[in-house]
Parts: structure tokens; C-alpha cells; sequence
């Protein structure tokens, strides 16, 4: 019963994440722990997104706190992506904090994508005067599999501007994947990204993988 | 008496390749010098051998991944450079195990 309570908590959030798109999050402070998505099938994707603006959506002066945040999906080909404090299609993060702790996302399955994304500005996206900590965060793939962790960074023309991104021990782990990739950026500024008095500190950052034709690439403040 | 010839003869030989035995000395002593030299260049050839296949299969090379902390790539853009960038990263970790690093066949 429990499980359900979270499950149902878990959509609801999911719904005023998509209530946001081309909205406003403005003075407000989302708080959100103990969250569950799941998703198991073949082909099965399980999508988690807190404190998500796009198409011109904007997050001000807001705290969107994340604790205990779980979004796994499990089968072949199964996609799991999980999104905190994303602004995408030229989305604004504007003197706001984004606090992640112990949030993991799963694709339990061979052929799978794990894809989480903290604190970015994406699709000429801007974080502007705000910080983004990310505690315990770990993103996992298994067999054939690619995961790709992104915390606090801009791309596709995004801008990170005077902000600070804090990721201590945070994990990106692709297990027994023969071809697999596992990327982890933190506090980055790709594609033309820009990257303007920001600090980022990443204490403990984890990438690894194993299996024949492996990659793993582990960028931290790194701007191209 | 049969026995006595063979033996002769056998001593008879033995005399015989002393001198070639004890040349053979002063040509392994020759050998020696040439064969250090020979060992050398060979070594020197594998940790060529090697530096090459490090450049060619190591974990900078981006087959099998890679690690850049506080790297700035702008491809001559100076407008995407980084300004009043602060990057402090200790204990990252990137790892490629096991079998990895290898061509998938």
C-alpha cells in the first residue's frame, strides 16, 4: 500500500512536472522524498522528472529538494531517465537551489539506456545565480548498455552562469556490458555551451564500466 | 684390438677439435658483446613497440573512454571560453575493466 502511495505520488509529480512545460515555477519550494517509478517489460521506459521546465519554461527564485528519489526499468531495451532541475528548449534555472541526495536511476536489462540529468540547462538552455548539490547519486546500466549521468552543466548553446555545482560521491556504472559506454559530466559546457563564474566541486565522482569495447568518459569542468 | 682402434680414433677426434673448441671460446666472447647489443636494440625496439600500443589502446584513447578534469576546448572560439571557472575534483575515478578496452569481435 505504501508502494502505491509513492507510485501514485511519484505521477502526480510527474503531472505537475508536465503542468510546467511552458510555465513558471516561481518563489515556490518543491520537496519531494521517498519517490518511486517503475517500469518492467521489454522495451519498458520509466521517466522521472522533478522540477522539469521546457519550451521557454522557467524555474525562479524556487528550492526544488530531492531525497531518496528512485526511477529504475528493468527488461531488454529498457529505457530509464530521470530528470532534476532540467530547463531544456531555451528553459531558465534562475536564482534557485536544486538539492539531490541518494536519488538513483536503473535500467536493469541488456541493451538498456540509463539516462540521469541534474541541474542542466539544455537546448539553449541558462542556469543563472543558482546552485546545484548533488549527494549519493548513482545512475546504473547492465549488459550492452549505456548510462549517462549529467549533473550541473549546459549544452547544445546552454549557459551556466554564475552558479555553483557541489557533486560529492556520486556514481555512474555500466556492470558486465560488452560494448558498453558510461558517461558522467559534471559542471560542463558543451556545444557551445558557456561556462561563466561557476564553481563546481565533485568529491568522490565514479564512472566505470567492464566488458569487452567498454568506454568510459568522465568529464568535470570541462567546457567544448 | 678392435676396441683399441676406436678408441684411438676416438681420441684421435677429440684432438682434433680442441683448438676448433677453444677458438669457438674467443667466438662466443665476440658473440657475447654482439649479442648484448643485439638484446639492447631490442629492448629498445619493444618499449618503442609498447609506447606505441599505450598511445594506441590506453584509456586516454577515445575507443576506450577518457578523463578530462578542468579541460578547455573551444576550437578557437574565444567567446565560448570559460571565465572565473573554479573546478576542484579530488577522488575521480574512471575506470575501464575487466576485458575492456578492447575491440568487440
Amino acid at each position: 500500500m505504501q508502494a502505491f502511495r509513492k507510485t501514485v505520488l511519484a505521477m502526480a509529480l510527474g503531472f505537475v512536472a508536465a503542468g510546467a512545460i511552458a510555465g513558471e515555477i516561481r518563489d515556490t519550494s518543491v520537496d519531494v522524498s521517498d519517490v518511486n517509478s517503475t517500469a518492467r517489460q521489454t522495451g519498458s521506459r520509466a521517466l522521472q522528472q522533478i522540477g522539469f521546465v521546457e519550451s521557454e519554461g522557467r524555474i525562479l527564485a524556487s528550492t526544488i529538494r530531492v531525497v531518496s528519489a528512485t526511477n529504475s526499468a528493468s527488461g531488454s531495451y529498457a529505457i530509464a531517465t530521470q530528470n532534476v532541475g532540467l530547463a531544456t528548449g531555451s528553459g531558465q534555472i534562475q536564482n534557485s537551489m536544486i538539492v539531490a541526495s541518494d536519488i538513483s536511476n536503473k535500467a536493469l536489462g541488456s541493451h538498456g539506456e540509463a539516462l540521469q540529468q541534474i541541474g542542466l540547462a539544455a537546448d539553449r538552455g541558462q542556469i543563472d545565480g543558482s546552485s546545484i548539490q548533488v549527494k549519493g547519486a548513482s545512475n546504473t546500466a547492465r549488459d550492452n548498455s549505456t548510462a549517462s549521468q549529467a549533473i550541473g552543466g549546459a549544452s547544445g548553446d546552454g549557459r551556466v552562469l554564475a552558479s555553483t555545482v557541489i557533486a560529492n560521491n556520486v556514481t555512474n556504472t555500466v556492470s558486465d556490458g560488452d560494448g558498453a559506454r558510461a558517461s558522467q559530466t559534471i559542471g560542463f559546457a558543451s556545444g557551445q555551451g558557456h561556462l561563466v563564474k561557476a564553481t563546481i566541486v565533485a568529491n568522490g565522482a565514479y564512472n566505470s564500466v567492464e566488458g569487452y569495447g567498454a568506454n568510459a568518459t568522465q568529464r568535470i569542468g570541462v567546457a567544448n | 684390438m678392435k676396441w683399441t682402434v676406436l678408441h684411438s680414433l676416438v681420441l684421435a677426434m677429440a684432438a682434433l677439435h680442441a683448438p676448433a673448441v677453444y677458438a669457438s671460446e674467443d667466438e662466443f666472447a665476440v658473440d657475447a658483446r654482439f649479442r648484448a647489443k643485439l638484446i639492447k636494440t631490442k629492448v629498445r625496439l619493444a618499449g618503442l613497440e609498447r609506447a606505441q600500443g599505450s598511445t594506441d589502446e590506453g584509456l586516454d584513447s577515445g575507443r576506450c573512454g577518457s578523463q578530462n578534469i578542468g579541460n578547455v576546448d573551444t576550437g578557437g572560439n574565444a567567446a565560448a571560453a570559460p571565465r572565473e571557472v573554479f573546478v576542484f575534483a579530488p577522488n575521480a575515478i574512471n575506470i575501464v575493466s575487466g576485458r575492456g578496452c578492447h575491440r568487440v569481435p
